[in-house]
């Protein structure tokens, strides 16, 4: 083997142009390094990493039969690829090049060119001495499932679904409701109103997001499971082994047909979540007409045959259900899963305006901004009527930034709240042609795609924008039996509705997600990205993408954005054979690892686990979880634990050779 | 002036960050003294903190540990264990009676080559001040010098 | 007090509380580690002097997995139960501990701050006695200080005594032997300060003060000196003293607290 044989290293040092020689004699250096240990040949060059460079190198890897190169010349963070590929062309191995930087961190920063010349000198024993020690090493690689796990079924998840199984893989969607569509499902309108949606006082659930939700739940390649949770995953990118938890809904989907038969014979009333509690469903149901899968679950909390043993009702949903579909013994099941990649689209929880009494949101002229999307939406509990208490608003006050932008609680902006307001005051305008409409702004931020047009003609059509300071006072008082806005700096206004702009909130799961997915959180508790700027579809854990609003708040269209690219994302792992592992990996000596764990714990990534060899517990690292930066090496007491590439043997050695130079070298 | 002394000085430097200063330091040209000379790391968490004793201990006059700054860790944490071992490690130099100061732990973001060219020239002066390294004459002493 | 210590033993052998008891067994004039399983040996069993069980107590878990063991402990090795416990090497579950205090003599002899168990089965707790070099070597001037430990490692034969009587130094293999780190051969005394800063280095989070390398030494280094100036550091750094809380993990190979990131 090349490793054993006797290190016979090459060393070229480049001039770069003037770019190095000007402080460097390079010519010197490679003279100098001619004596160093090892070295068969030692040149230099005006432009090594040109084509001629290059070919010198090639030329004398056959002819000096080198199996060790080491350039001085540039960073190796600009040439080092270059280079590497250039000696694998002619058969030695990527891993047996080593390089010096004496540009950047020499001839650039010395004027000096003595001392520069020592220096790079210096620099390249160092390297030499590493090179003596490097060893051959070939590329690890794992096999790769070709399926993808989707975690939330909104319209972010619905998207990145569809595109993943778009281009052939199978998609397991999981969505915690009996039904997919998410938060959008619940909005009466989407921005930005073009077309249709500009003129129809219908719902948007309907004709844009229910066809998508269809197509979904019919694509082969899909597998929903809806009313299910994610319990456990285990493995690492390419190979994760997923548990996913369905609960019971005690009606069998496949011979549901939604007829609603039971749901009339139901005597079970409650609070209907879809509407926002503004109306009332019945113990079996279906979350909206056209909810998709197109079937009833039973709450089973509210049940009268849960709670009771047997319902009192004469005849029982059962008995009326011509299908038989309604099934009281169905059981909770745990389907496992193997994926290559995991989308997360698990979407946002919205700020429960309650939780900031000022705005006195339990008055019931005082609604939400998604309680205003179920009453203008024509299929809502209202059917479409904004009137309260069977009286047409006369004025119409709405309040921004409630739970966003504050000084205490949530700092940051929830992006969406400015154009759902804009909608909303156009909505009001649409179906109260004559309301007096007023919106107390704090900044007005509409930097979408014709969102800053639609802002203007909201304006145009008499929507009163008044700006308010945005740490100054503002509350809601009863009057009589409407209520007062008071707002420092502006008049009191007495309205008939006031309408509460709540914010986005990170979902009361995320923290569980996380744990379950190890993805970390950002301060204000969303998912964090593993680069704001350049990788912001990207988790921590390899293989794990983000998608919508679990990462930040987000509108429709960037949710879509996202989740494509998550999709693509996750595609570009899904679709290969095998995943090359990192180069830089560490690898444990089990003969002299003692299983104390302390690798383990200094692993940020669970590389590490502990495994029984011959009955003692030893260290072994998962290539394909270790990211290469030789934390775990550094802790390791016995030296049981190195690393490709920067093992403590070639780190020592040139630590040494630095040490035996001449002072001032 | 050839008796002046010129320190020779070592520095562990991280892959993505405080490498990556040293790099756009040459790339703007900075000047500073020739004495620290960069060995390359993934992570400042990969420093052994071995490395700097057997350093010192072989006549190197001052250590560099460079990374990333706190919460910019490539590694999200690696240098939190850098932080901690190199905490230890500068009070038992004390307690050797070694000056901590021929060891600095700093961090130098990817964009800081002018922290960079700070921090290098600052230590070079330092070490300067300190003098040379003199452990390596402590090598031979014999237990004949022991008072007890 | 052995006469205590004989009964207790005996009785939690009749008991079947424990298969057998690690103690020490004085024998033809010498004193050894020893597992009392019956009733008879029990004449033998002594409780002094101190001997470093924690480098027996691994090996026999590892021989008998199974076995319920009672082990008499001193306040040292009590913790050195608790430091191995944390690094996977023996398996506390399986123990029932005999809590020994130490006698004035005997704490003031090791200069021991915490000369009893967590648990005093056998003798009276006493009043821990600081070892007076650590205060006097915190006063030193830097210069002073490194002539005081050239001095004192000049002496070293690297017998690799320390290395050996230290029941927390468990690798495998000892890098401290290797020669990338040490020159081997007949290097003596070996390559100052590498040697002894990396061993001080190795047992900054473990070393529970028990003085065992300081008895091995034949060249009477202060060992524990050095050492324990070292573990007054990692209080003040991390609040973590090594043997006290089988809990709390290293703080070496953990992420910063909260506290310390807000500094950083």
């Amino acid at each position: 083997m090349e490793g054993k044989e006797e290190p016979r290293i090459g060393v070229y040092i480049c001039e770069c142009g003037l770019n190095i020689a000007a402080t460097v004699d390079s010519e010197q250096v490679a003279k100098w390094a001619e004596d160093l240990p090892n070295v068969v040949v030692s040149k230099f060059y005006k432009y090594t990493c040109s084509e001629p460079g290059q070919v010198m190198i090639k030329d004398d890897i056959k002819e000096f039969g080198l199996n060790r190169v080491v350039v001085a010349s540039c960073s190796p963070r600009m040439h080092e690829p270059t280079f590497r590929n250039a000696v694998k062309e002619v058969g030695m191995n990527p891993a047996c090049f080593e390089m010096a930087n004496i540009r950047e961190h020499c001839s650039w920063i010395h004027k000096d060119k003595e001392k520069g010349t020592k220096k790079a000198f210096e620099l390249v024993k160092m390297a030499v001495a590493k090179a003596s020690l490097l060893t051959p090493l070939e590329p690890d690689e794992a096999d790769v499932t070709h399926s993808a796990l989707v975690v939330g079924g909104g319209v972010s998840g619905v998207q990145a679904a569809l595109d993943i199984a778009g281009r052939g893989y199978p998609v397991y969607l999981v969505e915690k409701e009996p039904t997919l569509g998410g938060n959008a499902a619940k909005l009466g309108k989407w921005f930005p109103l073009q077309q249709c949606a500009e003129t129809c006082l219908g719902s948007c659930a309907y004709c844009i997001l229910v066809p998508d939700l269809r197509d979904c739940i019919n694509d082969p390649n899909i597998k929903v499971f809806t009313s299910s949770e994610v319990e456990e995953v285990d493995g690492y990118v390419g190979n994760f082994k997923v548990k996913i938890r369905k609960k019971p809904t005690y009606v069998d989907p496949k011979r549901c047909v939604a007829c609603d038969l039971c749901a009339e014979v139901c005597p079970v009333s409650v609070k209907n979540e879809f509407n926002l509690g503004m109306d009332e469903r019945k113990a079996i149901y279906i979350p909206f007409k056209d909810a998709v899968p197109k079937t009833y679950t039973i709450d089973k909390e509210n049940c009268i045959h849960f709670s009771e043993g047997e319902c009192v009702e004469n005849p029982k949903c059962k008995e009326v259900c011509f299908w038989k579909a309604v099934d009281f013994d169905q059981e909770e099941e745990v389907e496992e899963v193997e994926v290559g990649a995991i989308v997360l689209a698990t979407g946002h929880d919205i700020l429960d305006a309650d939780e900031r009494p000022q705005f006195l949101h339990q008055h019931p002229r005082v609604i939400s901004t998604p309680e205003f999307e179920r009453l203008s939406c024509i299929v809502g509990p209202t059917k479409g009527s904004l009137d309260i208490d069977g009286k047409t608003p006369e004025k119409v006050v709405f309040i921004q930034c409630v739970g966003s932008r504050e000084k205490e609680g949530n700092a940051y902006c929830s992006r969406v709240c400015c154009m759902v307001t804009a909608k909303e005051a156009h909505t009001v305008k649409q179906k109260l042609p004559d309301a007096k409409i007023i919106v107390y702004h704090s900044d007005v931020r509409t930097f979408g795609k014709t969102h800053e047009e639609f802002f203007v003609k909201v304006k145009d059509e008499g929507v009163e924008y008044r700006r308010r300071e945005r740490d100054g006072d503002i509350h809601v008082e009863e009057k009589g039996d409407k209520v007062v806005v008071k707002c420092e700096g502006h008049p009191d206004e007495e309205a008939d509705l006031v309408v509460l702009a709540v914010g986005m909130i990170p979902r009361e799961d995320t923290l569980e997600m996380s744990r379950i997915l190890n993805v970390s959180r950002s301060g204000d508790g969303f998912f964090l990205e593993a680069h704001p700027k350049l990788r912001p579809i990207d988790t921590f854990t390899d293989g794990v993408f983000l998608a919508g609003s679990c990462q930040a708040p987000k509108d429709i269209p960037d949710s879509l954005a996202q989740a494509s690219g998550a999709a693509a994302r996750a595609c570009g792992i899904i679709s290969k054979e095998k995943l090359l592992l990192g180069e830089n990996v560490a690898f444990v000596d089990q003969d002299l690892c003692i299983g104390c764990e302390a690798c383990l714990e200094s692993c940020q990534f669970n590389a590490i686990s502990m495994v029984d060899k011959d009955g003692k517990m030893v260290a072994y690292v998962n290539e394909a979880l270790c990211k290469g930066c030789g934390t775990c090496i550094a802790s390791c007491k016995s030296g049981a634990i190195q690393q490709r590439g920067y093992n403590d043997e070639q780190l020592l050695k040139m630590i040494s050779v630095l040490a035996e130079s001449e002072p001032g070298g | 002036m050839a008796d002046e002394f010129e320190p020779n000085i070592l520095a562990f430097c991280c892959n993505w960050c405080s490498y990556a200063a040293a790099d756009l330091a040459g790339i703007g040209r900075m000047e500073m003294p020739t004495n620290v000379k960069v060995i390359r790391v993934m992570c400042s968490g990969r420093v052994k903190p071995e490395f700097v004793i057997k350093a010192l201990s072989q006549g190197i006059d001052g250590v560099l540990v460079l990374g990333c700054h706190i919460g910019d860790c490539h590694y999200i944490t690696g240098n939190h264990r850098t932080l901690k071992r190199f905490e230890v490690l500068t009070r038992l130099l004390g307690h050797m009676g070694i000056d901590p100061r021929r060891l600095r732990l700093d961090w130098a973001s990817a964009s800081e080559g002018d922290r960079f060219t700070e921090i290098v020239t600052e230590f070079t002066n330092t070490i300067k001040e300190l003098g040379p390294n003199n452990l390596a004459d402590y090598h031979g002493r014999k237990a004949a010098r022991v008072s007890q | 007090m052995d006469e205590k210590l004989r009964e207790l033993v005996s009785d939690l052998l009749k008991k079947g509380e424990v298969d057998a008891v690690l103690s020490l067994r004085a024998f033809e004039g010498c004193v050894a580690p020893h597992l009392f399983t019956s009733e008879e040996e029990l004449s033998d069993l002594v409780s002094s002097p101190k001997y470093p069980i924690g480098l027996v107590l691994p090996m026999l878990q590892a021989e008998y997995p199974k076995a319920k063991l009672g082990v008499v402990v001193r306040g040292c090795e009590e913790r050195t139960f608790i430091e191995l416990a944390k690094r996977g090497q023996i398996d506390l579950d399986k123990l029932v501990l005999i809590g020994l205090a130490c006698t004035s003599e005997e704490a003031d002899e090791c200069k021991c701050d915490e000369p009893y168990p967590t648990k005093i089965d056998i003798g009276e707790k006493v009043e821990g006695v600081p070892n007076p070099e650590i205060d006097r070597l915190s006063k030193m001037e830097m210069e002073e200080r490194l002539e005081y430990w050239a001095d004192q490692f000049a002496k070293c034969i690297k017998c690799y005594g320390c290395k050996n009587a230290c029941p927390l130094c468990t690798c495998e293999s000892c890098i401290l032997e290797e020669k990338e780190w040490v020159k081997t051969g007949g290097h003596i005394p070996p390559e100052f300060p590498t040697f002894h800063l990396i061993r001080a280095y190795h047992t900054a989070d473990r070393c529970v003060d028990c003085k065992e390398c300081e008895r091995a030494c034949p060249a009477h280094i202060p060992l524990t000196t050095l050492y324990g100036l070292i573990r007054k550091d990692m209080q003040e750094l991390f609040g973590y003293r090594a043997g006290e809380d089988v809990k709390k993990k290293p703080p070496l190979v953990t992420v910063l607290e909260d506290s310390a990131l807000e500094e950083a």
